[in-house]
């Protein structure tokens, strides 16, 4: 690139904020700049638009909340401890503790985990805590059962490790069997395709590069604002993997955009709404923000194969993807999304409404997310 | 229990039975069948099991989606085997009850548990 990334050559985020403060900022939701850029070119839509906004709602299974609890008296410094029957990570300081989306109720299994726990607590509902622990001459406490509420807690922060892959594998099942998968429900002999991630509205597809993208982004996250952290795990540029590591106060965040979710046979998860304001900074940031369906593709994986490498069944563009129906060995075969366009759509609109309401200004992050980065598998070593 | 009663209302009646669940003990059994026609011949391939003294029950119950629930993902759209289920172009998922032959793939199907079979 001759020029630096992140370069502000078109408008800097002051200018960009400037004209948000005084209602004068044009936004147009990814979809609608995708149609704009199309019908005008990427260089007048660069020029007009300052801010496109983006959106996401899907299953993302590294997700979780910490939680403090507050002491009790005498207090207690807690060695296991189960919210709901969902055991809570533990190894923190005494009354903290990380919930995550995919531990699950050790009563009621794959009906209920981390993810329903989550949307039970910014839905404002009773939780039962339970803990226990071996007791210390400060901590004198061994056991502790009560009920709580999000608002009785100190903190509720939510803080996923991995969210909104850029694009995601669309997956298939050439056994004789039905699957069930991470990836849904999958018929035997190639019965049906299930993929992920919303294309031409998703949020890190929109800034390819990561040119706007780092730690202090402001976004939408599960109804509220969050912020990015850095990059998520398994994060992997080069291929379009791209990942995100987001926080922000669970407490004002709502229950219609982090959904506790089971996939049969497989676990729970959390569906997390999000998206991300890219800032046309420059002419590279618009041709990303201006890739349509048509430009984003993703292979078809063969998830009846269980190894780690999936033979790819075929290349297919999001746009295939969303019509319903591709081609399998000259076999039409059905799609379907797990992430939910509809409310990807809402997101990418109540974020444009945010701005426009001047409720909302852009952050310019104070690092950016590496666009470079090996992703390792484990290799298994002889001891 | 001796006697194919499902195989001799097949001949008899000329109408492809296709069995969706079948529970059968050595005194007595149960299954749901997809009887595809209507009317006359229905009614005809009904009183050919009643003859063989099998009690006729019509199921009328279905699958149920709460839409208050549903977050219109499609996770249980391309999953149903007849197409009874789809999405329309705005995504809100669309069920068509007489596709339906109730499998309960959906059920499985959905990740928020909104749809349950009665």
């Amino acid at each position: 690139m001759a020029e630096e990334r992140g370069s502000e050559k078109l408008r800097s985020y002051e200018q960009i904020n400037a004209k948000i403060r005084i209602g004068g900022a044009v936004v147009m939701t990814a979809e609608e700049f995708v149609e704009y850029a199309k019908t005008h070119g990427a260089t007048v839509a660069a020029r007009e638009v300052d801010v496109v906004t983006t959106g996401t709602f899907g299953a993302m299974c590294s997700s979780g909340a910490f939680l403090n609890f507050g002491h009790s008296d005498p207090p207690i410094k807690m060695l296991h401890c189960w919210l709901n029957d969902v055991p809570a990570y533990r190894g923190l300081a005494a009354v903290d503790a990380y919930v995550g989306a995919t531990a699950m109720s050790e009563k009621k299994g794959f009906e209920y985990g981390g993810g329903h726990l989550i949307e039970d607590l910014v839905s404002h509902r009773q939780i039962e805590l339970r803990a226990d622990a071996y007791g210390t001459d400060c901590y004198p406490r061994k056991h502790i059962e009560t009920t709580f509420t999000i608002d009785d807690l100190n903190q509720a922060i939510l803080l996923n490790p991995r969210n909104a892959y850029q694009h995601y594998n669309a997956a298939t099942n050439g056994t004789d069997r039905v699957l069930y998968t991470y990836m849904g429900s999958l018929l035997p002999r190639y019965g049906n395709v299930t993929y992920s991630g919303s294309g031409e509205l998703s949020p890190l597809y929109k800034d390819k590069h990561f040119e706007t993208i780092g730690l202090g982004t402001r976004i939408f996250l599960g109804g509220g604002i969050g912020y990015v952290v850095g990059e998520g795990t398994q994060h992997f540029p080069q291929q379009q993997f791209g990942t995100i590591m987001v926080c922000g106060n669970l407490k004002q965040m709502s229950p219609k955009y982090l959904r506790g979710a089971t996939f049969h046979r497989y676990g729970t998860t959390l569906y997390v709404g999000l998206g991300i304001p890219i800032p046309i900074i420059n002419e590279r940031v618009a041709e990303s923000a201006a890739l349509s369906d048509d430009q984003i593709t993703t292979s078809i994986l063969d998830y009846g194969v269980p190894a780690r490498s999936r033979p790819s069944i075929a290349k297919v563009s999001y746009k295939e993807l969303k019509r319903g129906r591709v081609t399998i060995n000259d076999q039409e075969v059905r799609t379907s999304p797990l992430s939910s366009f509809k409310y990807s759509k809402e997101i990418a609109q109540t974020l444009k409404r945010w701005i426009e309401e001047k409720r909302f200004l852009l952050a310019r992050p104070v690092e950016l997310i590496p666009d470079y980065r090996e992703f390792q598998p484990l290799e298994l070593r002889e001891s | 229990m001796s006697r194919p009663i499902l195989a001799d209302t097949i001949m008899k009646t000329g109408v492809p039975i296709n069995i969706l669940e079948a529970q059968m003990t050595p005194e007595s059994g149960q299954m749901i069948v997809d009887v595809p026609v209507e009317n006359r011949k229905l009614g005809e391939v009904v009183s050919a099991f009643e003859t063989e003294g099998v009690t006729v029950q019509e199921i009328v119950s279905t699958i149920t989606i709460d839409f208050d629930r549903c977050i219109s993902c499609g996770a249980c759209v391309s999953p149903c085997p007849v197409s009874a289920i789809t999405q329309r172009a705005d995504w809100n998922v669309e069920y068509d009850e007489k596709k339906c032959i109730r499998c309960k793939v959906c059920v499985e199907a959905c990740p928020v548990r909104a749809i349950t079979f009665s």
